[in-house]
Protein backbone atom coordinates (compact mmCIF):
# COMPACT_ATOMS: atom_id res chain seq x y z
CA UNK A 1 0.00 0.00 0.00
CA UNK A 2 1.18 3.66 -0.90
CA UNK A 3 2.36 5.54 2.50
CA UNK A 4 -0.29 8.51 1.57
CA UNK A 5 -2.65 5.54 1.62
CA UNK A 6 -1.33 4.33 4.92
CA UNK A 7 -1.41 7.73 6.77
CA UNK A 8 -5.30 7.97 5.63
CA UNK A 9 -6.38 5.02 6.95
CA UNK A 10 -4.74 5.52 10.39
CA UNK A 11 -6.04 8.89 10.45
CA UNK A 12 -9.52 7.73 9.59
CA UNK A 13 -9.46 4.32 12.01
CA UNK A 14 -7.97 7.25 14.72
CA UNK A 15 -10.91 9.53 13.95
CA UNK A 16 -13.44 6.51 14.11
CA UNK A 17 -11.96 5.17 17.31
CA UNK A 18 -12.07 8.69 19.19
CA UNK A 19 -16.21 8.88 18.50
CA UNK A 20 -16.75 5.44 19.82
CA UNK A 21 -15.09 6.48 22.64
CA UNK A 22 -16.67 9.73 22.70
CA UNK A 23 -20.08 8.01 22.67
CA UNK A 24 -19.36 5.63 25.67
CA UNK A 25 -18.14 8.66 28.08
CA UNK A 26 -20.39 10.91 27.49
CA UNK A 27 -22.97 10.62 30.67
CA UNK A 28 -26.38 9.99 30.46
CA UNK A 29 -27.73 9.63 33.72
CA UNK A 30 -29.41 13.09 35.14
CA UNK A 31 -29.18 13.17 38.60
CA UNK A 32 -31.54 15.58 38.25
CA UNK A 33 -33.98 13.03 37.10
CA UNK A 34 -32.35 9.97 39.65
CA UNK A 35 -32.94 12.09 42.73
CA UNK A 36 -36.95 12.39 41.85
CA UNK A 37 -38.68 15.53 41.46
CA UNK A 38 -38.98 17.72 44.09
CA UNK A 39 -40.30 21.74 44.88
CA UNK A 40 -38.16 24.08 46.27
CA UNK A 41 -41.20 26.52 47.52
CA UNK A 42 -42.30 23.30 49.43
CA UNK A 43 -38.96 21.92 50.91
CA UNK A 44 -37.50 25.23 52.17
CA UNK A 45 -40.22 25.65 55.53
CA UNK A 46 -41.83 29.17 55.83
CA UNK A 47 -40.92 29.11 59.66
CA UNK A 48 -38.48 27.92 61.32
CA UNK A 49 -36.43 28.51 64.39
CA UNK A 50 -36.93 31.80 65.46
CA UNK A 51 -37.98 33.02 61.55
CA UNK A 52 -40.78 33.32 59.33
CA UNK A 53 -41.78 34.65 55.97
CA UNK A 54 -42.32 38.35 56.17
CA UNK A 55 -45.49 38.56 54.53
CA UNK A 56 -45.14 42.67 54.73
CA UNK A 57 -42.78 42.14 51.75
CA UNK A 58 -43.94 41.19 48.66
CA UNK A 59 -41.46 39.48 46.66
CA UNK A 60 -39.95 41.73 43.79
CA UNK A 61 -41.85 41.02 40.06
CA UNK A 62 -38.65 40.18 38.06
CA UNK A 63 -39.58 41.24 34.55
CA UNK A 64 -40.09 38.88 32.02
CA UNK A 65 -37.04 39.53 29.93
CA UNK A 66 -35.11 38.58 32.55
CA UNK A 67 -37.79 35.82 33.91
CA UNK A 68 -37.03 34.15 30.61
CA UNK A 69 -32.99 33.97 31.22
CA UNK A 70 -33.80 32.91 34.66
CA UNK A 71 -36.25 29.78 33.40
CA UNK A 72 -33.79 28.85 30.78
CA UNK A 73 -30.90 28.37 33.29
CA UNK A 74 -32.57 26.98 36.04
CA UNK A 75 -34.65 24.95 36.24
CA UNK A 76 -36.78 26.10 40.13
CA UNK A 77 -36.12 29.53 41.70
CA UNK A 78 -37.30 30.52 45.48
CA UNK A 79 -36.74 34.37 46.37
CA UNK A 80 -38.01 34.83 49.89
CA UNK A 81 -37.66 37.34 52.92
CA UNK A 82 -37.75 36.40 56.51
CA UNK A 83 -38.11 38.05 59.82
CA UNK A 84 -37.21 37.07 62.91
CA UNK A 85 -38.32 38.82 66.34
CA UNK A 86 -35.92 41.79 66.79
CA UNK A 87 -37.07 42.56 63.27
CA UNK A 88 -33.88 41.53 61.57
CA UNK A 89 -35.03 40.73 57.90
CA UNK A 90 -32.66 38.01 55.68
CA UNK A 91 -33.40 37.87 51.91
CA UNK A 92 -33.12 33.65 50.95
CA UNK A 93 -32.66 33.42 47.47
CA UNK A 94 -32.39 29.66 46.07
CA UNK A 95 -31.50 29.00 42.38
CA UNK A 96 -31.98 24.65 41.16
CA UNK A 97 -30.93 23.94 37.69
CA UNK A 98 -30.56 20.37 36.66
CA UNK A 99 -27.96 20.26 34.31
CA UNK A 100 -25.12 22.63 34.77
CA UNK A 101 -23.60 22.55 30.83
CA UNK A 102 -21.14 24.80 29.67
CA UNK A 103 -21.32 28.60 29.61
CA UNK A 104 -25.16 27.49 31.50
CA UNK A 105 -23.81 26.67 35.24
CA UNK A 106 -24.92 28.44 38.27
CA UNK A 107 -24.50 32.50 37.75
CA UNK A 108 -22.40 33.89 40.06
CA UNK A 109 -23.82 36.97 42.44
CA UNK A 110 -20.51 38.97 41.61
CA UNK A 111 -22.06 39.27 38.38
CA UNK A 112 -25.25 40.06 38.64
CA UNK A 113 -25.21 42.26 41.34
CA UNK A 114 -22.37 44.23 39.59
CA UNK A 115 -24.73 43.97 36.34
CA UNK A 116 -27.59 45.80 38.65
CA UNK A 117 -25.31 48.71 39.72
CA UNK A 118 -23.78 47.42 42.89
CA UNK A 119 -20.22 47.79 43.49
CA UNK A 120 -18.91 44.32 44.89
CA UNK A 121 -16.29 44.56 47.38
CA UNK A 122 -14.75 42.45 49.82
CA UNK A 123 -15.33 38.73 47.73
CA UNK A 124 -13.62 36.03 50.10
CA UNK A 125 -13.57 32.70 50.66
CA UNK A 126 -14.75 31.73 53.74
CA UNK A 127 -16.74 29.00 55.84
CA UNK A 128 -19.76 28.36 57.66
CA UNK A 129 -20.28 25.88 60.06
CA UNK A 130 -23.54 24.51 59.87
CA UNK A 131 -22.91 22.14 63.28
CA UNK A 132 -22.93 18.71 60.78
CA UNK A 133 -19.84 20.00 58.97
CA UNK A 134 -17.73 22.83 57.70
CA UNK A 135 -19.70 24.56 54.47
CA UNK A 136 -17.23 26.57 51.75
CA UNK A 137 -19.40 29.88 51.35
CA UNK A 138 -18.26 33.35 49.54
CA UNK A 139 -18.67 36.63 51.42
CA UNK A 140 -19.55 39.32 49.20
CA UNK A 141 -20.43 43.09 50.02
CA UNK A 142 -22.18 45.06 47.28
CA UNK A 143 -23.39 48.83 47.55
CA UNK A 144 -25.41 51.11 45.09
CA UNK A 145 -25.77 54.05 46.83
CA UNK A 146 -27.75 54.05 49.65
CA UNK A 147 -28.14 50.02 49.93
CA UNK A 148 -25.46 48.52 51.71
CA UNK A 149 -25.78 44.58 51.15
CA UNK A 150 -23.68 41.62 52.57
CA UNK A 151 -24.20 38.68 51.07
CA UNK A 152 -23.50 35.57 52.01
CA UNK A 153 -23.53 32.08 49.57
CA UNK A 154 -22.55 28.43 48.06
CA UNK A 155 -23.12 26.30 45.18
CA UNK A 156 -23.27 22.66 44.95
CA UNK A 157 -22.40 20.80 42.36
CA UNK A 158 -24.26 16.75 42.70
CA UNK A 159 -24.10 15.85 46.09
CA UNK A 160 -21.57 18.55 47.78
CA UNK A 161 -20.74 21.74 47.90
CA UNK A 162 -18.17 23.39 46.11
CA UNK A 163 -15.95 26.78 46.09
CA UNK A 164 -17.14 28.40 42.52
CA UNK A 165 -14.70 28.39 39.94
CA UNK A 166 -11.94 26.14 39.13
CA UNK A 167 -13.31 23.40 42.13
CA UNK A 168 -16.73 23.65 40.98
CA UNK A 169 -15.68 22.98 37.16
CA UNK A 170 -13.62 20.02 38.30
CA UNK A 171 -16.61 18.66 40.40
CA UNK A 172 -18.61 18.77 37.10
CA UNK A 173 -15.85 16.89 35.34
CA UNK A 174 -15.52 14.10 37.95
CA UNK A 175 -19.07 13.90 37.88
CA UNK A 176 -19.45 13.72 33.98
CA UNK A 177 -16.20 11.59 33.87
CA UNK A 178 -18.11 9.19 36.06
CA UNK A 179 -21.49 9.29 33.66
CA UNK A 180 -23.39 11.37 35.63
CA UNK A 181 -24.94 14.67 34.67
CA UNK A 182 -24.86 16.72 38.06
CA UNK A 183 -26.84 19.15 39.19
CA UNK A 184 -26.60 21.98 41.06
CA UNK A 185 -27.76 24.48 43.72
CA UNK A 186 -26.63 28.44 44.42
CA UNK A 187 -27.94 29.24 47.24
CA UNK A 188 -27.65 33.09 47.83
CA UNK A 189 -28.63 34.75 51.67
CA UNK A 190 -28.17 38.40 52.38
CA UNK A 191 -29.93 41.08 54.48
CA UNK A 192 -28.99 45.05 54.46
CA UNK A 193 -26.82 46.43 56.87
CA UNK A 194 -23.63 49.07 56.55
CA UNK A 195 -21.69 46.60 59.10
CA UNK A 196 -20.53 43.31 57.18
CA UNK A 197 -19.34 41.18 60.29
CA UNK A 198 -22.46 41.32 62.23
CA UNK A 199 -24.36 40.84 58.96
CA UNK A 200 -22.49 37.66 58.14
CA UNK A 201 -22.75 36.22 61.98
CA UNK A 202 -26.58 36.59 61.28
CA UNK A 203 -26.59 34.96 57.86
CA UNK A 204 -24.77 32.18 59.87
CA UNK A 205 -27.07 31.64 62.66
CA UNK A 206 -30.07 32.08 59.82
CA UNK A 207 -28.80 28.92 57.73
CA UNK A 208 -27.97 27.01 60.89
CA UNK A 209 -31.77 27.35 62.11
CA UNK A 210 -32.63 26.55 58.60
CA UNK A 211 -30.66 23.43 58.33
CA UNK A 212 -32.07 22.53 61.98
CA UNK A 213 -35.52 22.48 60.65
CA UNK A 214 -34.97 20.26 57.62
CA UNK A 215 -35.40 16.82 57.09
CA UNK A 216 -32.19 14.71 56.12
CA UNK A 217 -32.88 14.57 52.51
CA UNK A 218 -33.81 18.18 52.13
CA UNK A 219 -30.59 19.34 53.81
CA UNK A 220 -28.44 17.27 51.51
CA UNK A 221 -30.35 19.15 48.63
CA UNK A 222 -29.18 22.15 50.01
CA UNK A 223 -25.75 22.29 51.35
CA UNK A 224 -24.80 18.51 49.98
CA UNK A 225 -22.95 15.71 51.84
CA UNK A 226 -20.08 16.45 54.10
CA UNK A 227 -16.93 14.94 54.23
CA UNK A 228 -15.70 12.50 52.06
CA UNK B 1 -16.18 22.12 -28.21
CA UNK B 2 -17.99 19.66 -25.76
CA UNK B 3 -17.07 21.83 -22.46
CA UNK B 4 -17.02 18.43 -20.90
CA UNK B 5 -13.94 17.65 -22.38
CA UNK B 6 -11.75 20.26 -20.71
CA UNK B 7 -13.07 19.37 -17.09
CA UNK B 8 -12.62 15.45 -17.84
CA UNK B 9 -8.68 15.77 -16.85
CA UNK B 10 -8.99 17.92 -13.63
CA UNK B 11 -12.20 15.12 -12.65
CA UNK B 12 -9.79 12.61 -13.15
CA UNK B 13 -7.47 14.03 -11.20
CA UNK B 14 -9.81 14.61 -8.68
CA UNK B 15 -11.00 10.94 -8.82
CA UNK B 16 -7.39 9.55 -8.53
CA UNK B 17 -6.89 11.89 -5.33
CA UNK B 18 -10.33 10.60 -3.83
CA UNK B 19 -9.68 6.74 -2.20
CA UNK B 20 -6.86 8.63 -0.55
CA UNK B 21 -8.84 11.48 0.72
CA UNK B 22 -11.91 9.33 1.77
CA UNK B 23 -10.92 8.04 5.01
CA UNK B 24 -10.00 11.14 6.17
CA UNK B 25 -13.06 12.40 5.17
CA UNK B 26 -15.60 9.75 6.64
CA UNK B 27 -13.19 10.49 10.22
CA UNK B 28 -13.67 13.83 10.06
CA UNK B 29 -17.70 13.85 8.77
CA UNK B 30 -18.40 10.72 11.53
CA UNK B 31 -16.77 13.01 14.36
CA UNK B 32 -18.02 16.79 13.27
CA UNK B 33 -21.78 15.95 11.96
CA UNK B 34 -23.05 15.91 15.08
CA UNK B 35 -21.11 18.95 16.60
CA UNK B 36 -22.12 20.94 14.05
CA UNK B 37 -25.62 19.97 13.79
CA UNK B 38 -25.49 21.31 17.84
CA UNK B 39 -23.73 24.32 17.28
CA UNK B 40 -25.81 25.53 14.31
CA UNK B 41 -29.18 24.86 16.67
CA UNK B 42 -27.75 25.79 19.86
CA UNK B 43 -24.82 28.01 20.52
CA UNK B 44 -24.74 29.66 17.33
CA UNK B 45 -28.05 30.76 17.09
CA UNK B 46 -27.57 32.98 20.41
CA UNK B 47 -26.75 37.07 19.24
CA UNK B 48 -23.78 36.65 21.25
CA UNK B 49 -21.82 33.25 19.01
CA UNK B 50 -23.58 34.71 16.01
CA UNK B 51 -20.00 35.20 13.98
CA UNK B 52 -19.24 31.27 14.52
CA UNK B 53 -21.04 30.57 11.33
CA UNK B 54 -19.23 33.39 9.34
CA UNK B 55 -15.69 32.76 10.44
CA UNK B 56 -16.15 29.17 9.44
CA UNK B 57 -17.12 29.83 5.92
CA UNK B 58 -14.64 32.83 5.72
CA UNK B 59 -11.63 30.59 6.87
CA UNK B 60 -12.60 27.58 4.62
CA UNK B 61 -12.68 29.81 1.59
CA UNK B 62 -9.35 31.07 2.80
CA UNK B 63 -8.10 27.89 2.86
CA UNK B 64 -9.84 27.31 -0.46
CA UNK B 65 -8.60 30.22 -2.09
CA UNK B 66 -4.43 28.88 -1.03
CA UNK B 67 -4.92 25.40 -1.41
CA UNK B 68 -3.20 25.57 -4.69
CA UNK B 69 -0.26 27.06 -3.59
CA UNK B 70 -0.29 25.11 -0.49
CA UNK B 71 -0.07 21.82 -2.91
CA UNK B 72 3.09 23.76 -4.70
CA UNK B 73 4.85 24.71 -1.06
CA UNK B 74 4.37 21.54 0.77
CA UNK B 75 6.76 18.58 -0.17
CA UNK B 76 3.94 15.61 0.46
CA UNK B 77 5.89 14.29 3.27
CA UNK B 78 4.07 13.26 6.35
CA UNK B 79 5.27 15.76 9.38
CA UNK B 80 6.37 14.15 12.30
CA UNK B 81 4.83 16.96 14.68
CA UNK B 82 1.98 16.46 12.57
CA UNK B 83 0.64 12.85 14.85
CA UNK B 84 0.57 14.84 18.47
CA UNK B 85 -1.35 18.03 17.01
CA UNK B 86 -3.83 14.57 15.70
CA UNK B 87 -3.57 13.46 19.77
CA UNK B 88 -3.69 16.70 20.99
CA UNK B 89 -7.23 17.16 19.12
CA UNK B 90 -8.36 13.78 19.43
CA UNK B 91 -8.40 14.11 23.22
CA UNK B 92 -9.44 17.72 23.14
CA UNK B 93 -12.70 16.35 21.10
CA UNK B 94 -12.78 13.41 23.57
CA UNK B 95 -13.40 15.63 26.46
CA UNK B 96 -15.45 18.27 25.01
CA UNK B 97 -17.79 16.39 23.10
CA UNK B 98 -18.94 14.14 26.37
CA UNK B 99 -18.19 16.40 28.95
CA UNK B 100 -20.30 19.37 26.97
CA UNK B 101 -17.12 22.02 26.88
CA UNK B 102 -17.73 23.25 23.86
CA UNK B 103 -14.25 25.45 23.57
CA UNK B 104 -12.61 22.07 23.37
CA UNK B 105 -14.96 20.38 20.62
CA UNK B 106 -14.35 23.76 18.44
CA UNK B 107 -10.50 24.00 19.17
CA UNK B 108 -10.44 20.41 18.29
CA UNK B 109 -11.73 20.60 14.77
CA UNK B 110 -8.91 23.54 14.30
CA UNK B 111 -6.36 21.27 15.83
CA UNK B 112 -7.42 18.08 13.65
CA UNK B 113 -7.79 20.14 10.50
CA UNK B 114 -4.09 20.98 10.69
CA UNK B 115 -2.91 17.96 11.72
CA UNK B 116 -4.38 16.55 8.83
CA UNK B 117 -2.66 19.02 6.47
CA UNK B 118 0.58 18.05 8.42
CA UNK B 119 0.36 14.52 7.71
CA UNK B 120 -1.53 14.63 4.06
CA UNK B 121 -0.03 17.69 2.27
CA UNK B 122 3.40 17.72 4.43
CA UNK B 123 5.92 20.31 5.62
CA UNK B 124 5.13 23.64 4.62
CA UNK B 125 1.41 23.69 4.47
CA UNK B 126 0.34 25.03 7.42
CA UNK B 127 3.18 27.68 6.61
CA UNK B 128 0.89 28.56 3.61
CA UNK B 129 -2.51 27.97 5.67
CA UNK B 130 -1.52 29.42 8.74
CA UNK B 131 -3.92 32.91 8.28
CA UNK B 132 -7.21 30.40 8.06
CA UNK B 133 -6.16 28.54 10.94
CA UNK B 134 -5.43 31.73 12.82
CA UNK B 135 -8.68 33.06 11.72
CA UNK B 136 -11.11 29.75 12.75
CA UNK B 137 -9.12 30.75 16.90
CA UNK B 138 -11.85 33.88 17.04
CA UNK B 139 -14.83 30.64 16.88
CA UNK B 140 -13.64 29.39 19.68
CA UNK B 141 -15.90 30.68 22.58
CA UNK B 142 -13.94 32.07 25.44
CA UNK B 143 -14.83 30.65 29.11
CA UNK B 144 -17.86 32.11 30.31
CA UNK B 145 -16.14 33.37 33.81
CA UNK B 146 -13.21 35.11 31.53
CA UNK B 147 -15.72 36.57 29.03
CA UNK B 148 -17.69 37.83 31.84
CA UNK B 149 -14.98 39.50 34.22
CA UNK B 150 -13.97 41.29 30.71
CA UNK B 151 -17.37 42.17 29.68
CA UNK B 152 -18.05 44.23 32.71
CA UNK B 153 -15.21 46.65 32.85
CA UNK B 154 -16.44 47.11 28.93
CA UNK B 155 -19.64 47.80 29.76
CA UNK B 156 -19.13 50.26 32.26
CA UNK B 157 -16.84 52.23 30.01
CA UNK B 158 -19.06 51.98 27.16
CA UNK B 159 -21.60 53.42 29.39
CA UNK B 160 -19.55 55.59 31.24
CA UNK B 161 -18.58 57.14 27.63
CA UNK B 162 -22.04 57.22 26.79
CA UNK B 163 -23.63 58.97 29.74
CA UNK B 164 -20.55 62.15 29.45
CA UNK B 165 -20.80 62.42 25.73
CA UNK B 166 -24.50 63.12 26.05
CA UNK B 167 -24.36 65.12 29.22
CA UNK B 168 -22.14 67.15 27.82
CA UNK B 169 -24.52 67.84 24.62
CA UNK B 170 -27.54 69.14 27.18
CA UNK B 171 -29.33 65.67 27.57
CA UNK B 172 -31.20 64.50 30.91
CA UNK B 173 -28.97 61.26 31.62
CA UNK B 174 -27.41 59.78 34.51
CA UNK B 175 -26.23 56.38 35.29
CA UNK B 176 -26.29 53.49 37.66
CA UNK B 177 -23.37 50.64 36.94
CA UNK B 178 -24.59 49.78 33.40
CA UNK B 179 -28.08 51.28 34.18
CA UNK B 180 -28.33 54.63 31.88
CA UNK B 181 -31.88 56.80 33.06
CA UNK B 182 -32.41 59.02 29.93
CA UNK B 183 -35.29 61.15 30.52
CA UNK B 184 -38.19 59.08 32.04
CA UNK B 185 -36.53 56.01 30.13
CA UNK B 186 -33.86 53.55 31.88
CA UNK B 187 -31.74 51.49 29.23
CA UNK B 188 -29.66 48.81 30.68
CA UNK B 189 -26.23 48.04 28.86
CA UNK B 190 -26.71 44.33 28.25
CA UNK B 191 -23.46 42.49 27.40
CA UNK B 192 -24.65 41.95 23.48
CA UNK B 193 -24.32 46.32 23.69
CA UNK B 194 -20.78 45.70 24.59
CA UNK B 195 -19.91 42.24 24.07
CA UNK B 196 -16.16 41.09 23.95
CA UNK B 197 -17.47 38.82 21.44
CA UNK B 198 -18.46 42.12 19.32
CA UNK B 199 -14.99 42.90 19.84
CA UNK B 200 -13.34 39.75 18.84
CA UNK B 201 -15.79 39.64 15.93
CA UNK B 202 -14.88 43.09 14.66
CA UNK B 203 -11.11 42.26 15.53
CA UNK B 204 -12.04 39.21 13.03
CA UNK B 205 -13.22 40.80 10.37
CA UNK B 206 -10.43 43.46 10.40
CA UNK B 207 -8.28 41.22 10.27
CA UNK B 208 -9.37 39.31 7.01
CA UNK B 209 -10.14 43.05 5.98
CA UNK B 210 -6.37 43.60 5.78
CA UNK B 211 -5.28 40.12 4.74
CA UNK B 212 -7.78 40.13 1.76
CA UNK B 213 -6.41 43.55 0.66
CA UNK B 214 -2.95 42.17 1.08
CA UNK B 215 -1.35 45.32 2.49
CA UNK B 216 2.25 45.55 1.52
CA UNK B 217 2.90 47.71 4.50
CA UNK B 218 3.99 46.27 8.14
CA UNK B 219 3.45 49.42 9.48
CA UNK B 220 -0.01 49.60 8.73
CA UNK B 221 -1.16 45.78 8.91
CA UNK B 222 -0.25 45.86 12.85
CA UNK B 223 -1.30 49.81 13.60
CA UNK B 224 -4.73 48.92 12.02
CA UNK B 225 -4.80 45.76 13.63
CA UNK B 226 -4.42 47.63 17.03
CA UNK B 227 -6.70 50.33 15.82
CA UNK B 228 -9.33 48.19 15.92
CA UNK B 229 -9.75 48.01 19.47
CA UNK B 230 -10.89 51.35 20.51
CA UNK B 231 -12.94 51.48 16.82
CA UNK B 232 -15.16 49.19 18.06
CA UNK B 233 -15.54 50.60 21.54
CA UNK B 234 -16.42 53.56 19.14
CA UNK B 235 -18.83 51.99 17.08
CA UNK B 236 -20.27 50.47 20.65
CA UNK B 237 -20.71 54.06 22.09
CA UNK B 238 -22.08 55.07 19.09
CA UNK B 239 -24.42 52.21 18.77
CA UNK B 240 -25.65 52.75 22.96
CA UNK B 241 -26.01 56.71 21.99
CA UNK B 242 -28.27 56.19 19.07
CA UNK B 243 -30.59 53.69 20.98
CA UNK B 244 -30.18 56.32 23.67
CA UNK B 245 -31.67 59.23 21.48
CA UNK B 246 -34.10 56.89 19.17
CA UNK B 247 -35.77 56.20 22.82
CA UNK B 248 -35.74 59.31 24.44
CA UNK B 249 -37.25 61.39 20.94
CA UNK B 250 -39.44 58.41 19.81
CA UNK B 251 -40.63 56.22 23.02
CA UNK B 252 -39.84 53.04 24.44
CA UNK B 253 -40.98 50.98 21.58
CA UNK B 254 -39.19 52.52 19.46
CA UNK B 255 -35.94 51.83 21.61
CA UNK B 256 -36.62 48.32 21.49
CA UNK B 257 -37.70 48.29 17.65
CA UNK B 258 -34.52 49.74 16.92
CA UNK B 259 -32.49 47.72 19.18
CA UNK B 260 -33.82 44.06 17.37
CA UNK B 261 -33.98 45.85 14.18
CA UNK B 262 -30.96 48.19 13.18
CA UNK B 263 -28.79 48.20 16.53
CA UNK B 264 -26.37 45.65 14.79
CA UNK B 265 -26.38 46.76 11.67
CA UNK B 266 -25.09 50.50 13.01
CA UNK B 267 -22.47 48.79 15.02
CA UNK B 268 -21.13 47.23 11.93
CA UNK B 269 -21.67 49.37 9.77
CA UNK B 270 -20.10 52.84 11.97
CA UNK B 271 -16.90 49.79 12.56
CA UNK B 272 -16.61 49.27 8.54
CA UNK B 273 -16.68 52.85 8.01
CA UNK B 274 -13.81 53.45 10.83
CA UNK B 275 -11.89 50.83 9.88
CA UNK B 276 -11.44 51.92 6.33
CA UNK B 277 -11.78 55.68 7.80
CA UNK B 278 -8.59 55.09 9.69
CA UNK B 279 -6.74 52.62 6.96
CA UNK B 280 -7.09 55.35 4.38
CA UNK B 281 -5.48 57.64 6.97
CA UNK B 282 -2.65 54.97 7.58
CA UNK B 283 -2.18 55.27 3.41
CA UNK B 284 -2.01 58.97 3.16
CA UNK B 285 0.75 59.04 6.03
CA UNK B 286 2.91 56.29 4.96
CA UNK B 287 2.92 58.14 1.98
CA UNK B 288 3.79 61.56 3.72
CA UNK B 289 6.17 60.27 5.46
CA UNK B 290 7.93 58.37 3.16
CA UNK B 291 7.78 61.38 0.30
Amino acid sequence: MKKSMMVSMVLGALMVCSAAVTRALTPTARMADAAGRFSLEQMVPRNFGEWQVDTRVLPLQVDPATQAKLDKIYNQTLGRTYVNRNGDRIMLSIAYGGDQGDNMGVHKPEVCYTAQGFTVRDGQKSSLDTGSGVLPVKRLFAVAGARQEPITYWITVGRKATMPGVDQRLQELRYGLSGTVPDGMLVRVSSISADSAPAYALHDQFVRSLLGALEKPARERLVGVFGE
Amino acid sequence: MDPGLAIRPLLEEKRAALPDWLPVLVGMLVLYVPTFYRLFTGLWATEEQAHGPIILLLALWLMFRQWPAMLARADGQPSAIGWPVLGVGLLAYILGRSQGIIAFEIASFILLLAAVLMLKCGHGALRVQWFAFFFMAFMVPLPGPLVGMLTMPMKMAVSWATEHLLYAAGYPIARSGVILQVGQYQLLVADACAGLQTLLTLEALGLFYLNVVRHSSAFRNVALALLIIPISFTANVIRVITLSLVTYYLGDAAGQGFLHGFAGMVLFITALLLIIGVDAFLQWFVRWRNS
